[in-house]
């Protein structure tokens, strides 16, 4: 079956075009990999670009090819340890690709390392699934596909127009039939087998522990950490606490989460109706979801602990979307003994001002409350200053903060507050997780982003429960009224202002921003949150139920689409070239009358020849008619106006 | 894996007999409509198979969405890519052209117009018959190319065109589509020129005269080289300035008309008989000589040019022997 492209014969053209687009498609593995091996990539590369442009040069002999593989290999294998794996693999691709281009000689050659290069082009998606890195995809994949067109052209008549041309036809005939498939392949949820442990690009966001420090670092992030649309009205900003992990154990300077949890039913009595959204969640590669303060449904994703934490099963590795309630208020139920030990555990070496504060406002002041609300003004009346950039605290960070430095962020607050309620005997945990968020006005949804990272307590106070308490509201109530991002961009605006552009640039570059964001949310939501189960979640809307349905659904629909598309291109051309033909054949019809009859292999001009040599008379008409057929029959562009005169002209035609 | 296509084609050609039909019409154009075109996926089309398999299989194990969008576009792509591969060939006229004459042992060759009956282009279109090495060619703005096919002419008489297959595997060189044609089409096979030998002894009806070929001839000027031109008479020298190859011309002395006859050389066969028959009227055309021929059921008046070698060399070429 290799005879079948035998006639092809490859061209200097053709292997640019290649390695531009290889080029193209290692791009953004170039800064990603390795300096050797990206070094070595491009090496090859070059050569073989040389080899190229000087017709006496000659590939390497394959003692050479032998030699330089076996060295690459080795480089791999150093570099990583493994030849398996994700980031090895593209390695291995990668040079194995670029090595290729050495030997690369006869068509099998340029088709197989075509084919690599659409490999490579899909690894380039392992790291991010954005909408700019999908175009980018895209466009590597038409490269490599106007290069085997072009492969493919008669090699005397290559044109590069022509290949892209025709990639372009392709291309855009193709949108229908990959929707289709996207939408009604049948997925299978993956994984097939288990992911090597570099699978996946690192966890973001908020982690199951804490220290002083932690947390502003993510105040620096814009990354985007979940979208929520909300079904009715969205939520007030001060109530808008997405919670996360939460911690109990603390050594004073670092704070984790207990031993798991068993998990149960909810149990807590929710007051006042429930609020319903749609959370879609960025991957963070952690075993939980956030939801608002407290969860009132558990998506399927997901079970929820005695922490009020959504857990998943296994780690969150691709964008997920998950529907849920949640009650703003809520009264929890009794301790147990377990976790009012565990509420009240304090490390015995460290901290100790803060302790012996903690444990005077307990004798000087008895009753929880009123213990809470003295703290917050403590919190409110001392000097404290919010910031994002805290000095580092040394091995007491409670007590540093809280009598030296007193500048911190969310984690300060909260850590502190939790060891002073402990010292003072009210059983106090910390709730990690994101606080308000900015709302989008084009798609109508909530951005939280991780510098909307949060920190805050929740203590137990009998014959109410858990009850969140926030001590940074204290010190910066506006950054739980406004969100992080209004108060520290409050410079940057005021700057802004000063200068004499107006407020419609502001608003024209949020604008912008939003309209730029929605149309990542909609990408998100439609495109990369597409999974196995939206997919039966949409398609049952549809009623269509089973795989064996879908299939053959998908079947037809891409039967259809392709039949569809044959006909409208022979429609196209057909239509008009039975209203030429026609003509000319009436045209033929009236010399045939006389005697004149058109041989069914002549050409229109050998034709033309013979009646003017029978009826020279009639020859500028004739000569006209026939021009004008020729023209309409073989040119590429012509009018509809010439197709009248033609008709004009074979009416008039008088024998 | 190799012989899938043609198995597949025998057996559709089996179950719906569209072979046998196409292969029996005599008529000198056929125009290539859909149920003449066949299409396979090539070797390149099953190894772009499993690269799809791949690639659906990782994107499902990292549950990649961009990942099977990629997977789908180069799906769609290979699927619309049938269509364009179908339609390169859909809707093409073959027209029978010239088939020249030749001599037995040189290529026979025949003309072939291939003209497209709408605004498509037609890229990369590849004719071939049996063991032959395939025409390339693309059918632009100009709608018609030509396509000469040479196969080894083995056998004096009216060579036949053998079934041609035109194939196409633009734009990707995934898919192939094909068609077999078999054209009214044949090229006539004169026999192989004898070795240089001496004209015959006059005889009979003949004025003949015995100078011999390599006598004192003259040279009387050049014509286009001709298949069984001796190599001794071409103008090689000239041959490196032009690219036609010019053959030199002699004339007797004795300039004269020659009788050749069948009965001439009774000893040899039929075949070699005619060969040598053939050679001398080659010597003769070249000399400048009027000839006539004589063979058992027929006869050649006395002639000149290349219309009368040519009738002769037919007459030689169509020869069956008879009883006798």
């Amino acid at each position: 079956m290799k005879r079948d492209l035998a006639h092809i014969t490859t061209s200097p053209t053709t292997t640019l075009w290649l390695l531009v687009a290889l080029l193209l498609a290692f791009a953004p593995h170039a800064l990603r990999l390795p300096l050797t091996i990206t070094a070595l990539c491009l090496l090859f590369g070059l050569w073989r670009f040389n080899i190229e442009r000087r017709p006496a040069a000659k590939l390497p002999h394959r003692i050479v090819r032998t030699m330089i593989l076996c060295t690459t290999l080795v480089i791999v294998y150093l570099h990583y340890g493994t030849l398996l794996g994700r980031e090895a693999g593209i390695a291995l691709l990668a040079t194995m690709l670029a090595l290729k281009l050495l030997e690369m000689r006869t068509v099998r050659d340029y088709i197989v390392v075509i084919l690599l290069g659409y490999f490579l082009a899909v690894t380039l998606v392992l790291y991010s699934q954005t909408l700019p890195i999908a175009a980018y995809m895209i466009l590597v994949a038409f490269m490599l596909t106007a290069t085997l067109i072009h492969l493919n052209l008669q090699q005397e008549k290559r044109s590069v127009q022509a290949s892209l041309r025709t990639t372009g036809k392709l291309f855009i005939q193709a949108v229908p039939i990959m929707l289709i498939l996207f939408f009604l392949f049948p997925r299978i949820p993956g994984p097939l087998w288990s992911l090597p442990d570099d699978a996946d690009s690192g966890t973001t966001g908020i982690s199951d522990e804490m220290s002083m420090g932690s947390i502003s670092n993510l105040s620096q992030s814009n990354r985007i950490a979940f979208r929520v649309a909300f079904d009715e009205q969205i939520i007030d900003n001060s109530l808008s606490y997405w919670r996360g992990p939460v911690l109990w154990q603390t050594d004073g300077k670092n704070w984790r989460v207990a031993p798991a949890a068993p998990s149960r039913t909810l149990s807590y009595r929710p007051k006042g109706e429930p609020v319903h959204y749609t959370v879609t969640l960025e991957p963070h590669n952690r075993k939980w979801l956030y939801g608002l303060d407290i969860p009132a449904t558990v998506p399927p994703q997901a079970t929820i602990n005695r922490d009020f934490q959504l857990i998943t099963q296994s780690k969150v590795k691709e964008l997920i979307r998950y529907e849920m309630s949640s009650y703003s208020e809520y009264e929890t139920g009794p301790l147990t003994s377990d976790e009012r030990q565990r509420a009240l555990q304090l490390p015995a070496s460290r901290n100790s001002r803060a302790v012996a504060l903690g444990q005077q406002w307990q004798q000087q002041l008895q009753e929880p409350e009123k213990i809470i609300s003295h703290a917050l003004q403590y919190f409110n009346q001392q000097p404290f200053v919010y910031t994002l950039k805290p000095p580092l605290l040394g091995e007491n960070p409670v007590d540093e903060f809280l009598f030296n430095t007193q500048q911190g962020f969310c984690e300060h607050y909260a850590a502190s507050f939790t060891i002073l309620m402990r010292a003072a005997g009210i059983p106090a945990r910390i709730v990690t997780g994101y606080q308000g968020g900015d709302f989008n006005p084009i798609g109508n949804y909530l951005i939280v982003r991780q510098r909307d990272a949060h920190a805050w307590t929740e203590v137990w106070l009998a014959g109410q429960g858990w009850v969140r308490v926030d001590p940074t509201a204290a010190v910066a109530p506006e950054r739980i009224e406004q969100g992080a991002e209004t108060l520290f961009s409050e410079r940057f605006n005021r700057q802004s202002t000063l200068q004499f552009e107006s407020a419609f640039l502001t608003s024209s570059w949020l604008r912008l921003r939003y309209g730029w964001d929605s149309l990542n949310n909609s990408w998100n939501q439609w495109v990369i949150g597409y999974d196995t189960l939206t997919q039966s979640q949409l398609l049952s809307r549809f009623g269509v139920d089973s795989i064996k349905q879908m299939a053959i659904i998908m079947v037809i629909a891409i039967i259809s689409a392709l039949t569809i598309l044959q006909l409208l291109a022979m429609r196209r051309s057909r239509k008009k070239q039975d209203l030429i033909s026609s003509t000319y054949q009436h045209f033929c019809q009236k010399f045939s009358a006389i005697g004149i009859q058109r041989h069914p292999h002549e050409g229109p001009i050998d034709f033309s020849q013979r009646v003017i040599a029978a009826r020279p008379d009639l020859a500028p008409q004739v000569l006209q008619i026939s021009d004008l057929y020729i023209a309409l029959k073989y040119r590429p562009r012509h009018t509809q106006q010439q197709i009248k005169e033609l008709q004009q002209q074979v009416r008039r035609l008088k024998l | 894996m190799k012989y899938l296509p043609p198995l597949i084609e025998q057996l559709t050609s089996r179950l719906f007999n569209i072979e046998r039909r196409s292969g029996n019409s005599r008529s000198e154009s056929i125009i290539l409509t859909g149920r003449r075109i066949y299409i396979l996926p090539t070797y390149y089309g099953l190894l772009f198979a499993m690269l799809l398999m791949l690639l659906l299989v990782g994107s499902t194990n990292y549950n990649n969405s961009l990942g099977f969008i990629l997977t789908f576009l180069l799906a769609s792509i290979a699927l619309v890519s049938i269509i364009h591969t179908y339609r390169n060939l859909l809707h093409l006229r073959v027209e029978v052209g010239k088939a020249g004459a030749v001599f037995c042992g040189s290529d026979a060759t025949f003309q072939l117009q291939l003209t497209k009956t709408d605004k498509q282009m037609r890229y990369n279109i590849c004719v071939r018959t049996k063991g032959t090495s395939p025409i390339v060619t693309t059918i632009d703005d100009n709608a018609i190319a030509t396509v000469k096919l040479t196969r080894p002419a083995t056998q004096r008489g009216w060579q036949p065109l053998e079934q041609i297959t035109i194939d196409s595997v633009f734009p990707l060189g995934l898919f192939r589509a094909w068609s077999h044609c078999t054209l009214p089409i044949s090229c006539l096979v004169y026999p192989q020129p004898a070795p240089p030998s001496p004209p015959p002894t006059s005889r009979g009806g003949g004025t003949g005269n015995s100078s011999t070929l390599n006598g004192a001839d003259d040279f009387i000027g050049f014509r286009s080289y001709q298949p069984g031109d001796s190599p001794r008479h071409v103008n090689w020298k000239g041959a490196a300035h032009s690219d036609e190859l010019l053959t030199k011309r002699f004339a007797d002395h004795e300039s004269s008309e020659r009788w050749f006859e069948w009965d001439a050389r009774p000893d040899l066969d039929t075949e070699a008989r005619l060969s040598l028959l053939c050679r001398w009227i080659i010597d003769a055309e070249q000399h400048g000589n009027r000839y006539g021929l004589r063979m058992p059921d027929s006869t050649i008046p006395l002639g000149q040019g290349s219309e009368q070698q040519h009738r002769c060399l037919k007459a030689l070429a169509l020869f069956e022997p008879t009883a006798t």
